[in-house]
């Protein structure tokens, strides 16, 4: 893990749970689900996740280029997030 | 129709946007991360000074060159008034409004989807549609439906 900062808060969450589950994809895909449950669980729309999950992408697409296609498609599904709630009646 | 195609609009300009945006984070974060997307070209270059050519991303502040401008008159052709008043708008549209605006947004999903690599297969797919689509809207647009 050599593009997070392993003494922060995200980073101690991502160096942990890959540490679980030995690789960086399902670590991408248990904090979305964690992430999924606790929008469920506490009401909130699932793209609000996407705050969070976003900034996380950004990291791993600039570490590797494995994490592109799935970045891709996180920023188009935000991009038409903006389109939906900043500019439809 | 022109509700449905202002709505496509949008949505190419917000998803350029975070592309774009995504882009420059991941560089920002490592300078040696996988380039996908350059706004040169695209969708973001028609709203830039130098067309996204020399890195300095500077709104283009003359704005003749994405808006309408110019006048036309109608020249008689067939004699018809009907036919010679569509085919010089048509002409006008085209030439005049900026068609490279409309292929820039017709094209962006494509142009886009290939940069990440997806399979050429998916991008044909999402991308006919998206083309066709458009292509509908912007003709039933031209017609006043």
């Amino acid at each position: 893990m050599v593009f997070v900062n392993e003494g922060g808060f995200i980073g101690s969450i991502l160096t942990g749970l890959t540490n679980l589950t030995g690789s960086l994809f399902l670590t991408l895909f248990c904090l979305m689900i964690v992430l999924i449950v606790i929008a469920l669980a506490i009401g909130l729309p699932i793209e609000t996740i996407s705050i969070i999950y976003l900034p996380i992408l950004i990291a791993y697409a600039s570490y590797s280029s494995d994490y592109m296609a799935i970045f891709g498609a996180t920023l188009i599904y935000t991009g038409v997030l903006v389109a939906k709630y900043l500019f439809s009646r | 129709m022109a509700d449905e195609l202002t709505k496509s609009i949008i949505v190419m300009a917000c998803i350029n946007m975070m592309l774009f945006l995504g882009q420059i984070a991941t560089l920002d974060l490592n300078p040696d991360s996988p380039s996908f997307y350059n706004c040169e070209g695209n969708f973001l270059g028609l709203a830039e000074a130098n067309g996204c050519t020399q890195g300095t991303y500077v709104l283009n502040s003359n704005s003749t060159n994405t808006l309408p401008s110019g006048d036309a008159s109608v020249s008689p052709t067939t004699g018809n008034v009907f036919t010679d008043a569509f085919t010089s708008a048509k002409t006008w549209i085209v030439r005049d409004s900026g068609l490279g605006y409309f292929i820039a947004v017709i094209m962006a999903p494509y142009s886009f989807l290939n940069a990440l690599g997806l399979p050429t297969t998916f991008v044909f797919a999402v991308g006919s549609m998206w083309y066709l689509i458009n292509i509908f809207l912007f003709v039933a647009w031209l017609l006043g439906r």
